[in-house]
Parts: structure tokens; C-alpha cells; sequence
């Protein structure tokens, strides 16, 4: 991991992420007419942000195609679409993000205020969750590195079972305590997530249980390693048995049991015929994220996975240094 | 409470930025130091 | 390979001899019903709770009974005995069949007193699907508990350790148990629903004892 020596790289990496975040709040979300038409089905006049390209330009009542091509009339009461916001000037082709609401007796929708002109990009809009969908950003990539810093602990593990190198220990330790960190952040954004999404901090999920058991076993590693009085190597090897342990039971709670049965996470039942299929994972093969938010998030993982292997190379020359003072005395 | 709730993403973004930003300041730092602990442990 | 007949026939006959294991487990049985059955006097318990109390028996009673069969040895001394004697693999197979015998008495014995105390809330519907599922469950739980055990036959603390290092590994299991008794107690034709958690558990079981099969050498020879 010479690389994270470099400190051109670690600055770019700081660059990143904080582009990441301010990409994660100040793309406009914009969805389609038939979202707004759906979000208004219960009677309720949602307001909902579209992204749409002008068509023709006129006094009353715009024609306007969606992102998914199809034409909608947007009722503009009068007033031209200069006179919102800082906006100079409307021409054909111009893409807006606008916030309408459904208008049932008209059928027509009538705009509520123009938020953006020609953005670089924009989410799509996930039902039921608006602006919250951007935690999608941060909560589900810190959960898949969680799980990647958990296989790279355990891989670590078994290297150290079959070589016997104790620089290995050090580094399944040290994958450890980076992995511990993501699975608290982790827990933590999903449980925000879910207060303001589901209701309640905790919900007993399978897929809150997987995490929850993922820390449980970070911490059972951890106290194995300070609770037992051996020899060092035994130590290590009684440790990295465990966390092969481990490995198993949290893959059989994060990839079999919420798939079995009914989660409220997408994707729970699917195996069993209960459910709809799992976004990423799922049996026929295909992905059924939109491609600009499945685009961000990968970037989002690969952003924080580099940060995890900070932290992991970090601990590891501290526990070099630490066992190579003790040598010396 | 009126401004916190009307821009209350940007309060949330701002709160993320300065946790990453406490996260790089201390990990510097901690490189820092094990870089100069490494160079004076291999100068022995 | 032949001497794990060796470890179980002597771990068999202390057993005889002594009888700590199982009136260590019936004891804690019976405790364990009593206080369920004076905090909840005269209450209708649903068919979720009780199975969940079922298997919160199950499990405590595994971590207090099973704990002993790498701990006693490193207490009384005779594990250098055994490992001078017998190889590891042979070590793992006779403590293993030894646990899972003990455990499968444990479920027995625990069935048999929920159905004696708790009769009118405990009604299993559909036999083949409950012993189907307390027999891997209990297969597991052994296969877990032997591995784990022979990990902490030295620690300071062994009696808390136990259960803070099972209880993760143990979670997939016992939430495809509590699943698959519930459905056993409510329905007579249970083997449908309770498919999937029966896969859950065989191939737990198979994945247990094939790993701590193949990791036990690693910390059973010094």
C-alpha cells in the first residue's frame, strides 16, 4: 500500500469526497409525470419536482416531454416562465427541473416553481422517500465497504492460518478496526435514515440485523483478542479462526435471510416468491437501479473503500512499530 | 429554527463536510507521526 | 481416524460416571421454565413467544452444558493427554458427537417440558416439520458451541465468553428455528412455508462442521 504514502494522492482523495458531498446535496431530484401523477393518486396534491425538456414555448399551458420522453402539459396560471426565480430566458429544447402538482380535473399539471435550468445531472426520484433518497449515497456504499472490509479482514485471517506471517495478523486486525468504524457509520445513517423513512430508529430488519450482528462480531473479536492470556501466536491464530467463524454466519445473514424472508429493505422474499426481486443481487441478472445514481454510488464505494484502506494501512505500521519497539526492549 | 428548516439539506451537508473534514485533519496528522516514528526507527 | 470412537466412548463414560453434563442441563431446564412459567401466570402465550422462549432455552442451556467439553479438559489437565494420544481430527469428531448427543437430549428434554408445563400454549401441529428443524437446530448449535469452546479452553473468562462469541455466529440459526417452530405450531401442513428455513439450516450445519473440521487442527496442535 506504498500509494497512501503519497500525499498528492490522500489530498485528492480529500478533493473527492468533499465533491462527492457536495454533489450528494445539491443535485436537483427530478422524476417523471407519471411519478407526480402517482404521488397525487391519494387524493393529497403532492408537489413533486420533474425533470422535463421544453417543447414549445407559449403563454398557457407549456408542452413539456419527461425524461422518459412522454408529453405533459404544464398549466403555468398566467404568469410566463420567466418570472420565476433568476432565470433570464426559456427557449425550445431547454431542460428544467420544476416542481408540479397533479391537477386531477384538469389533467394537466400545474407548476409550482422552477428549480433548476439545464442541470448537469439529476437523481431520479425513488418513491416514497424525496429528498431522503440521498442518503443512498452515503448509506448503502459505507455498507457494502463495511462488508468488503469484513471479507478483506477474513481473507487476511486465513492468509495468516496457512503462511504464518505475522505481518498478516496485523493487517486482519487492522482491517478489523477499519471495518468496525464503516459498520458504525453504517448503522448509524441507516438507523437516521430509518427514523425519518419507516418511523423508528430500529426496526429488526434482517438486513439492520446483519449489521447489527456484523458489529456484535467485531466487538467478540476484539474482546477475544484482549481476553485471552496466550501466546501471542495462539492468540492470533485463535482470533483469525474466529473471524473465519464468523464470516460464515454474517454471509448467511447478509445475502441468504433477507432475501428469505419479509424485509422492509428492498429486495426481502424474493427467494420465496414473496417479494419484489433485489436491486443489485437478484436472480435474473439484471440491475434495476437507474443508471445515473448506480454510476454515483459506485463512485461512492470505490471513494470510501480507499479511505478504509487509509485507516488499515495506517494501523498496520502502527502496529509494526509497536511490535518492533517491544522487540527492542 | 425557521432558517434551519428551509435549509435544512445544506445544514446536513455542511455537518457531513466538517466530519470529513475532522476525519482527514486527524489522519494527517497520525501519518505524520508515523511516518517520522518509521524514518527514526529505520535511521537506527 | 478410529480413535474418535476412543474420545466419545471416554467422554460417554465420565459422563456415566458423573452425570454433571446432563443434570447440568436439566437443571437449567427447569429453572429456566419455572421463570417463564411464574412471569407470565395465566397469560395466553403467542405461538411467536413461545417458540422464541423455546429456543432462548435452547441456546443458554447449550452455552451453560456444552461449554465443558474443551474447558474440563483444560481444567483437569488431560489435555495434553489427549493431545499426545489422538490426532486433532479425531479429537473434533468424538467431542462433536458427543455435544450433538448432548444437545439433541437437551431439545428433547426441553420439548417434553414445554409440553408438560406449558400444554395449553405449546401445541405442535406439524411433527415431521418441528423435529426436522429442532434436529439440524440442534446439530448447529452443537457444531458451534464444540468449535467455539475449544477457542476459549484457556481465556480467563470462559463462562462469558461463551455466549458473547456464539451469539453472532449462532443469529442465522436461530432466527430460521424461532421461524420454523412458530410455523410448526400453527399450521399441520408446515413443510411448505418452513422450506427455506430447513435449507437455511442444513446448509448452516454442513458449512459449520466442514469449516471447524478443517480449523480445528489449526489451534488444537500448540
Amino acid at each position: 500500500m506504498k500509494i497512501f504514502r503519497s500525499n498528492i494522492f490522500l489530498f485528492c482523495l480529500c478533493i473527492a469526497l468533499a465533491v462527492q458531498v457536495f454533489i450528494a446535496f445539491e443535485t436537483p431530484i427530478g422524476g417523471s409525470f407519471s411519478d407526480a401523477v402517482q404521488l397525487s393518486m391519494n387524493g393529497v396534491q403532492a408537489v413533486t419536482p420533474v425533470k422535463a425538456t421544453l417543447v414549445s414555448v407559449d403563454s398557457i399551458g407549456e408542452l413539456f416531454k419527461d425524461l422518459y420522453g412522454e408529453p405533459g402539459h404544464i398549466n403555468l396560471s398566467g404568469k410566463s416562465l420567466v418570472s420565476y426565480g433568476s432565470f433570464t430566458s426559456f427557449a425550445k429544447g431547454d431542460v428544467l427541473v420544476m416542481s408540479i402538482a397533479y391537477n386531477p380535473s384538469t389533467k394537466a399539471f400545474d407548476l409550482v416553481d422552477v428549480i433548476r435550468e439545464n442541470p448537469i445531472m439529476t437523481f431520479p426520484m425513488i418513491q416514497g422517500l424525496g429528498e431522503l433518497g440521498r442518503n443512498i449515497l452515503f448509506h448503502v456504499p459505507m455498507s457494502m465497504v463495511a462488508f468488503i472490509a469484513f471479507v478483506i479482514g477474513t481473507i487476511y485471517s486465513i492468509l495468516y492460518l496457512v503462511k504464518r506471517n505475522y505481518d498478516y495478523d496485523r493487517q486482519a486486525r487492522a482491517a478489523s478496526a477499519g471495518g468496525f468504524l464503516f459498520t458504525l457509520m453504517a448503522t448509524v445513517t441507516g438507523s437516521i435514515w430509518a427514523r425519518f423513512s419507516w418511523g423508528t430508529f430500529w426496526n429488526w430488519d434482517p438486513r439492520e440485523i446483519s449489521i447489527f450482528i456484523l458489529l456484535l462480531v467485531y466487538m467478540a473479536y476484539f474482546m477475544l483478542r484482549s481476553l485471552l492470556e496466550e501466546s501471542e501466536d495462539k492468540k492470533a491464530r485463535i482470533a483469525a479462526v474466529y473471524n473465519i467463524i464468523g464470516m460464515i454466519s454474517a454471509f448467511f445473514l447478509m445475502f441468504i435471510l433477507p432475501r428469505i424472508t419479509q424485509s422492509l429493505h428492498p429486495g426481502g422474499g424474493s427467494l420465496v416468491g414473496k417479494g419484489a426481486e433485489a436491486p443489485l443481487l437478484n436472480l435474473s441478472g439484471k440491475t434495476h437501479i437507474d443508471r445515473t445514481l448506480s454510476n454515483m454510488q459506485w463512485i461512492s464505494v470505490i471513494l470510501f473503500l480507499f479511505v478504509f484502506l487509509w485507516i488499515k494501512d495506517i494501523y498496520t505500521r502502527i502496529l509494526r512499530l509497536q511490535d518492533k519497539r517491544a522487540e527492542e526492549i | 429554527m425557521d432558517f434551519l428548516e428551509h435549509n435544512s439539506l445544506y445544514v446536513v451537508g455542511i455537518i457531513s463536510a466538517v466530519i470529513w473534514l475532522g476525519l482527514f485533519t486527524f489522519m494527517f496528522a497520525v501519518e505524520r507521526r508515523v511516518r517520522k516514528l518509521e524514518q527514526t526507527d529505520t535511521h537506527k | 481416524m478410529q480413535s474418535w470412537q476412543g474420545v466419545l466412548r471416554k467422554d460417554l463414560r465420565v459422563e456415566f460416571r458423573t452425570r454433571y453434563g446432563i443434570s447440568a442441563v436439566i437443571m437449567f431446564l427447569l429453572i429456566t421454565v419455572t421463570v417463564i412459567l411464574y412471569s407470565t401466570p395465566g397469560e395466553q402465550l403467542q405461538h411467536s413467544i413461545i417458540s422464541a422462549l423455546l429456543w432462548i432455552s435452547l441456546f443458554f442451556g447449550a452455552m451453560t452444558g456444552l461449554a465443558r467439553s474443551f474447558v474440563s479438559e483444560e481444567e483437569r489437565g488431560t489435555a495434553l493427554m489427549l493431545r499426545l494420544y489422538a490426532s486433532g481430527e479425531s479429537v473434533f469428531i468424538g467431542k462433536l458427537i458427543y455435544n450433538i448427543g448432548l444437545m439433541l437430549a437437551l431439545a428433547i428434554s426441553a420439548v417434553a417440558f414445554f409440553q408438560f408445563f406449558f400444554s395449553r400454549d405449546f401445541h405442535i401441529q406439524d411433527w415431521t416439520a418441528f423435529l426436522l428443524q429442532l434436529g439440524f437446530g440442534a446439530i448447529g448449535i452443537a457444531a458451534v458451541s464444540t468449535i467455539l469452546s475449544a477457542l476459549i479452553g484457556r481465556a480467563s473468562q470462559k463462562g462469558a465468553l461463551l455466549p458473547i462469541l456464539a451469539l453472532p455466529v449462532l443469529l442465522p440459526l436461530v432466527i430460521a428455528t424461532t421461524d420454523a417452530t412458530r410455523i410448526s405450531l400453527e399450521s399441520t401442513s408446515a413443510i411448505a412455508s418452513t422450506q427455506g428455513d430447513l435449507l437455511i439450516l442444513i446448509s448452516f450445519d454442513i458449512a459449520m462442521i466442514l469449516f471447524s473440521y478443517v480449523l480445528f487442527d489449526m489451534i488444537w496442535k500448540d
